[in-house]
């Protein structure tokens, strides 16, 4: 009796432990199931603001202030979409975009310019390089972005 | 009656002649008388009387035949004489016959009628001849001879102003018409590209009368140039005067070529024409010659005036900036300045419309639009067109002559480069200026906006909302400012209010508000400012502090942790080097470099910020203070790298204190900016 009463005890013990890694995995799962943007600007306070109201979306956000460290940060850190503008120091938004497309690791991150440059060339050459979408920063307010984000993530 | 008969020639001379003759007279008996009463006679004094009574005799002679200053013996040689310098003094002939004696006393009445009514010989030589005045056969040829003066000089005095050859084809033909009967006047003249036949017709005449003396013309005038190229030359024909008549059987039965000479080349002839045969005398193309020879000398000295009005037109052409194009009406090139052919890429040796039509081909249709322009006699703007690095602006119109007739067209061609150029930078100003300003507003909406949707959560969730929303409204309001000032420049209506500053109080204060700033950056700032600078000098203080901060805070961006940044400032006297100066107050700067290149300044306050930055190469240093530039460059570089106008605007601002603001610089180094004022 004693056997089989620990027999019990230990399997019970034993599920329990599964059960709450197992949930433990499913929360871990949940965790990565929370997607990852990747802001690309150089303009302080509209990064900032992008960032706040995108994480209280519940989305995980990174910040990079120019395309060289928004490449960077996008290999390690592999989003699940990109935001960038177009008119940075260093390196600018569309070549990083073309930089992004020729890594095989990262080329096909979804990229979408969101810039205030409203140039048909701009649009055409940022299409052509592969982003999924061209937004003009001023034409969206932040719930509306978050509505844009939302869509294309899920 | 009494006047009358003194008036009489004849009178006259028998009265001169018993003068003569009474004086003589006389002076032999006073002679006499004196020799007999008073003198012993002796041979030397006889000698002496003769001698004196010879002169004596002489001079009365001499009185009684008039003075003159040349002998003339022939009749001939009188009207060449009077031909050729018109002069109207009463003619004496001494070796010539009867005739011609008669002759000569005719023209001398004519001429002292000629003086006295004030009319030209040959005006009253001509009206004479309608009177009817007797003279002898054999003086019909002298007549005749006249005759010729009197053309010659008719056409001589109408030709010498003509302003066009078919003018004086007109004369011409209107004179010989006195002189004997013919059918046509006509003449063949060489231009450079057409031929110009003109053929002035006195009967009527059929088309191959006309076609045969032009022919004759063509082949004479190549026999005598030895050209056959001649024959080649396109023609241009003109008829005038009487109507063609195909029903007409009209031949040519004699004619006579003269050529017109200019320069001493043939450049075509004069034909006069007679459908009768043997129609000239040699009598008569002698005359002919010479009236050929005389429109000769017209026609050349009619080219003569179009050259010079050819070349002070070149000369006016030749300065104009512009390219310009000037053409007849067959689209021949009269002038083609200089500028043009600089601009279209063309040899400055001659040059034909081929060439330039070639040069614009596809962008401009030059031909077209200069035939335009004359047949429909109006201006005609084309549109503009890039030729390689330039942007030109072409206009077509139609040139007039005094009389408002067409006589060809003008291209102009503007350069209009550096508008465009400088067009598209201020577009490209505007639209970046648009985007600074619409960058922070958004910022600051979409901050408000995250505000709204998630209400700060701690006082320092707070703080960096309420910064950032600090820092955007800041950086937009020094934009706007920045450009105010920029627009102010601009218009020429910036204006500084100078007054007795304290400018050692200016720099300090200035430290002070920059010693954060420096301390976080963990660079030196310091200040060496001399101590005999007074403290009454003329300049705007608020001004000067903005061009202050802008140096300084320039200074301190570009400026590494540990360097350093020293404001200076010092009284520079104009009799003294500036380097020597420098050295006397311990002031280390990069200005020493190039301290010979910097002359001639007034008794001025310096005032130099030198850091020891990482130094402005070269090339950049120009652009320094283009507003243009800096603005580019600072749109791409973020909130960080201010607006890039405050070069711009201190060097408006110095300039308005009639002062110099400039830069040395050594890359690695570092750099030293410095401004000027007079005092």
């Amino acid at each position: 009796m004693l056997k089989i009463k620990l027999d019990t005890f230990l399997s019970f013990w034993y599920t329990y432990i599964i059960n709450n890694n197992l949930s433990r995995l499913a929360g871990l799962n949940k965790n990565m199931s929370k997607k990852k943007i990747l802001i690309v600007e150089n303009e302080e306070l509209i990064a900032k603001a992008y960032k706040g109201y995108l994480e209280k979306l519940g989305y995980e956000v990174f910040w990079s202030g120019d395309g060289e460290k928004g490449l960077e940060t996008a290999k390690t850190m592999m989003p699940d979409l990109i935001l960038s503008d177009i008119a940075m120091p260093i390196m600018d938004g569309l070549t990083m975009l073309q930089k992004l497309r020729e890594n095989p690791q990262t080329e096909s991150i979804p990229v979408v310019m969101l810039t205030n440059m409203n140039t048909n060339e701009n649009v055409l050459k940022a299409l052509k390089l592969g982003s999924t979408h061209y937004l003009i920063k001023v034409d969206y307010n932040l719930d509306e972005l978050g509505k844009k984000v939302q869509e294309l993530l899920n | 009656m009494k006047k009358n008969l003194l008036k009489n020639e004849n009178v006259r001379k028998t009265i001169k002649v018993l003068l003569v003759i009474f004086f003589t007279i006389l002076f032999i008996m006073i002679q006499g008388f004196v020799v007999h009463n008073y003198y012993n006679a002796s041979f030397f004094v006889y000698f002496n009387l003769i001698l004196f009574d010879v002169i004596l005799f002489f001079l009365l002679f001499r009185w009684y035949f008039g003075f003159h200053e040349k002998s003339v013996e022939t009749l001939e040689e009188v009207l060449t004489h009077l031909s050729k310098t018109g002069e109207m003094k009463p003619i004496h002939l001494f070796k010539a016959d009867k005739e011609s004696k008669e002759l000569a006393r005719y023209i001398n009445k004519v001429i002292i009628q000629a003086k006295k009514s004030n009319l030209s010989v040959y005006q009253l030589l001509g009206n004479k001849q309608q009177e009817n005045v007797q003279l002898s056969e054999q003086n019909e040829q002298s007549a005749y001879r006249i005759k010729e003066l009197q053309i010659y000089s008719d056409i001589s005095e109408r030709i010498t102003y003509m302003q066009n050859i078919p003018a004086i084809v007109e004369i011409v033909a209107g004179s010989i018409e006195k002189l004997l009967t013919y059918t046509s006047v006509s003449y063949v003249l060489l231009d450079d590209e057409v031929l110009n036949f003109h053929i002035r017709l006195e009967d009527m005449v059929n088309r191959s009368y006309i076609r045969e003396i032009k022919n004759k013309m063509i082949d004479s005038l190549v026999g005598l140039t030895g050209s056959e190229d001649i024959k080649k030359i396109p023609t241009e024909e003109i008829i005038t005067g009487s109507i063609v008549d195909d029903l007409k059987k009209t031949k040519v039965g004699s004619f006579f070529n003269g050529p017109l000479v200019i320069g001493g080349k043939i450049v075509g002839l004069l034909n006069v024409a007679s459908i009768k045969a043997d129609n000239f005398t040699e009598r008569q193309m002698g005359v002919l010659f010479t009236i050929t020879k005389k429109v000769s000398n017209a026609v050349e000295s009619l080219q003569h005036i179009l050259e010079e009005e050819k070349s002070k037109l070149s000369a006016m052409v030749s300065s104009i900036s512009d390219g310009l194009l000037v053409v007849d009406t067959h689209l021949k090139i009269m002038t083609i300045n200089p500028a043009l052919k600089i601009m279209l890429n063309l040899a400055l040796s001659e040059v034909a419309l081929y060439d330039v039509v070639d040069k614009v081909h596809g962008m401009l249709d030059v031909r077209t639009k200069l035939q335009e322009a004359i047949k429909l006699d109006k201006l005609i703007s084309e549109p503009n067109f890039q030729l390689g690095e330039l942007y030109l602006k072409p206009v077509f119109s139609p040139v007039r002559d005094k009389g408002g007739d067409i006589i060809g067209a003008v291209m102009l061609l503007q350069d209009v480069t550096k508008e465009r150029d400088l067009q598209r930078l201020r577009e490209d100003f505007t639209s970046m200026m648009v985007h600074e300003l619409r960058s922070p507003i958004d910022g600051i909406k979409k901050i408000s906006e995250l505000m709204k949707v998630s209400p700060p959560t701690d006082e320092k969730n707070y703080q960096e909302f309420v910064q950032m929303i600090y820092d955007g409204s800041s950086r937009m309001l020094e934009l706007v400012n920045d450009l105010l000032d920029v627009a102010k420049l601009e218009a020429g209506k910036f204006k500084v209010q100078q007054a007795p500053s304290d400018i050692k109080k200016l720099i300090e204060d200035r430290l002070k508000f920059f010693q954060a700033v420096a301390t976080d950056g963990k660079v030196k700032l310091s200040a060496n400012i001399m101590k005999n600078i007074p403290q009454n000098i003329n300049f705007d203080y608020f001004r000067i502090v903005q061009v202050l901060n802008n140096l300084i805070s320039n200074a301190l961006k570009f400026t590494k942790p540990g360097g350093t940044v020293e404001i200076q400032a010092m009284l520079h006297n104009a009799e003294k080097n500036l380097c020597q100066e420098a050295k006397e107050n311990g002031i280390k700067w990069f200005i020493s470099e190039k301290c010979d290149l910097i002359q001639k300044l007034p008794d001025s306050l310096l005032v130099a910020v030198t850091d020891t930055g990482i130094g402005i190469p070269k090339e950049s240093i120009s652009q320094l203070f283009n507003k243009f530039a800096q603005f580019k460059a600072a749109t791409f570089g973020g909130d960080k790298a201010g607006t890039g106008l405050g070069l711009a605007i201190s060097k408006g601002i110095i300039e308005a204190h009639n002062g110099t603001i400039s830069i040395e610089s050594q890359e690695g180094s570092g750099s030293t900016f410095y401004f000027m004022i007079p005092i």
